[in-house]
């Protein structure tokens, strides 16, 4: 059997099926944050049923793609759990009566009952029952109140029901309302008062600096306190370790794979190159503190509701580069990881705004493995002012590709038209435990990956082919970037994974200027193998090839043109 | 008198009467809560002709300009 969970979008769907079926999925405060299906698994009955958490949709007839995954799905549910924001009860009736017409077994579940409460709206469930004529549960997903009666409650057979026009479900939902509804009179809370104050211009800007910066400021002084107290004094004692595994081993292969390079008899954790060393020093220590630190931010941000209203802030800028402001939630969550970033460029209506998102994102938006590597390289090579070159490079590429692909794709660049979802606290547990998913989905991924590329890199060395790709690419290397010609086997691995890729230029003593340049090539040239996989599969094959081509040129473009300039400068 | 969302100015209020556009469009309006008969109040227009956010039932809706000027209001 299976059950759908449907319902507009933000209401929290995601919360409802992390605690049926036990599984976590990501649950933020904005509309769109499940862009696909999750399955799971719930008792129903002493049986097994699966559970689909299914994307949001106002109604059934689809606007994005994520609704229109929504749609599809309905053909295959055997059961629905229609899940209502019951503070916004008129609005999300819609759905549910064009669900009931579908004449599917369903139940309601008024999800946000605590809220209503306190938003002085009252429901009068055996009223709304009897006027709907299917099972209701008043539900707090969060805390999992109503969420064992709602599974107990799911009907064996539909109740039947006609087909109505539209203007006739407005009318039923009026009646249904006035019948089973009372609200009562309140005034704006604090909360609401501050909602508004971050999307009005003169208050909201200033807020969205000082928001912007204390994120950059928490993930720094997270991420480098993570680094100088916790790990590196952790690696300290492991240097030991190693080091009398080295002298056990003796020198040879096996040690050239393990271990790596020994510099001036110790351990060089970041440039050694070996399993053991950098393959748990580059994962654990350079990157885990950042990854951390960011993705502690950006739960703080995706849970209060924050990220709706700077869409609405960066809306007109982002018009010019043919999106809108939506499309700051894949740059976001780019910015984490590419792959959930390329993910949610679903939230766009056109196929015009998903490509230049996508392409956008992949080319200019580095993830946070990967920044934390540049911080590493350029910052002890270049310092604040080599990372502000690298960062700033970055942005002006990505507002002129897309001041250029405007005009160059074809296609609609619809305005905006999105609920600002109301702030609300976040919960700690939900915001621990979301932060616990990230990084248990970072350490299964990028360990295995991070010690994959280590090894190839070895081997690559051992087989000669960094010297023979170095010697082929000369010309374009040396000549037009300025980097030495070794730094190949960086862009080679990069494709792999992009934070092994800028750990593999620490050791080539670079220059400040090289290091720039090598960092912005690097974030550019192509998107790592785990992007370039869910790329293919949401742009489609031809326009996966249009992006790569623009990657690609691009990528060499900008780092000639940077190497020139900052050769004639004199950085 | 009846203009359109786009002209009503910021805390001013007003009540739909009117969707232009398509049945595909007023559908997709009516389903988010921009529907004929509802008091709406504009929270805040952005400048460069940027979206405006509404509030209707106490939600918050952003809105881009085109397509405020297809909603008519009586004030």
């Amino acid at each position: 059997m299976k059950i759908l969970l449907m319902g507009n979008p933000n209401v929290g769907k995601s919360v409802v099926f992390s605690r049926l079926t036990g599984i976590n999925v990501i649950a933020s405060n904005y509309p769109g944050t499940t862009v696909e299906l999750k399955r799971g698994r719930t008792r129903l009955n002493e049986k097994r049923a699966e559970v689909i958490d299914v994307p949001g949709a106002y109604s059934l007839e689809p606007t994005s793609k994520a609704e229109e995954v929504a749609v599809r799905m309905l053909e295959e549910g055997d059961a629905v759990i229609n899940v209502v924001d019951s503070t916004n009860l008129e609005r999300n009736l819609y759905l549910t009566l064009q669900l009931k017409e579908r004449e599917v077994p369903m139940v309601v579940a008024l999800n946000f009952w605590d809220e209503a409460r306190h938003k002085g709206i009252k429901i009068n469930i055996a009223s709304l029952r009897k006027l709907l004529g299917v099972p209701i549960v008043p539900t707090i997903a969060i805390t999992g109140e109503g969420i064992r009666e709602l599974v107990a409650s799911i009907p064996s057979e539909a109740s039947p029901s006609k087909v109505l026009s539209e203007d006739e479900r407005w009318i039923e939902i009026g009646r249904i309302i006035r019948e089973s509804q009372i609200v009562t009179h309140r005034h704006h809370t604090l909360l609401e008062v501050l909602g508004d104050a971050s999307v009005k211009p003169l208050t909201g800007i200033p807020i969205a600096i000082v928001v912007m910066l204390a994120t950059f400021w928490v993930v720094r002084l997270i991420g480098e306190g993570l680094i100088g107290y916790g790990f590196d004094p952790i690696f300290d004692l492991y240097e030991g370790l190693v080091l009398e595994l080295s002298e056990a081993m003796g020198p040879g292969f096996l040690h050239d794979i393990l271990i790596g390079k020994l510099t001036d008899g110790g351990i060089n954790f970041a440039e050694s190159m070996g399993l053991l060393t950098t393959g748990m020093y580059v994962p654990f220590a350079m990157v885990l503190p950042y990854v951390f630190a960011f993705y502690l931010a950006l739960g703080i941000l995706e849970d209060s509701g924050y990220l709706p209203r700077l869409a609405v802030l960066i809306d007109t800028l982002m018009h010019r580069i043919g999106l809108h402001g939506l499309a700051i939630i894949p740059m976001m969550l780019g910015l984490g990881c590419n792959v959930p970033g390329a993910l949610s460029t679903r939230v766009l209506e056109t196929k015009k705004q998903r490509f230049i998102a996508a392409t956008l994102m992949a080319i200019a938006v580095p993830c946070m493995a990967q920044i934390a590597m540049i911080f590493g390289l350029v910052g002890k090579l270049a310092g604040v002012k080599g990372l502000s070159i690298v960062f700033l490079t970055l942005f002006l590429v990505w507002v002129v590709l897309g001041l250029l692909l405007k005009h160059l794709v074809k296609g609609e660049c619809p305005e905006i038209f999105m609920e600002v979802p109301p702030y609300r606290v976040p919960s700690g547990l939900a915001l621990f435990k979301k932060l616990w998913m990230r990084i248990r989905s970072f350490l299964t991924t990028a360990i295995p990956f991070v010690c994959l590329g280590v090894f190839i890199v070895n081997l690559l060395y051992v087989l000669g082919i960094i010297e023979a790709m170095g010697d082929l690419f000369a010309p374009l290397m040396t000549g037009w970037l300025g980097l030495p010609s070794d730094a190949v086997g960086a862009l080679i691995i990069g494709f792999l994974r992009k934070d092994v890729a800028v750990g593999m230029l620490l050791p080539l003593g670079l220059t400040a200027s090289q290091a720039v340049v090598a960092s912005v090539v690097l974030t550019m040239y192509f998107p790592c193998v785990a992007t370039f996989v869910v790329l293919i599969r949401e742009l489609g094959i031809v326009d996966m090839l249009k992006s790569m081509g623009i990657m690609v040129v691009s990528a060499m473009l900008v780092g000639g043109v940077l190497n020139l300039l900052l050769n004639l400068l004199g950085v | 008198m009846q203009i359109t969302l786009a002209n009503l100015g910021p805390r001013q209020k007003g009540t739909i009467i009117q969707i232009i556009g398509g049945r595909g469009m007023q559908s997709h309006l009516r389903t988010i809560g921009v529907r004929e008969g509802k008091l709406v109040r504009i929270v805040t227009k952005q400048p460069a002709r940027g979206p405006i956010v509404l509030e209707i039932d106490g939600n918050r809706i952003a809105m881009g300009r085109g397509m405020a000027m297809r909603v008519l209001v009586e004030i």
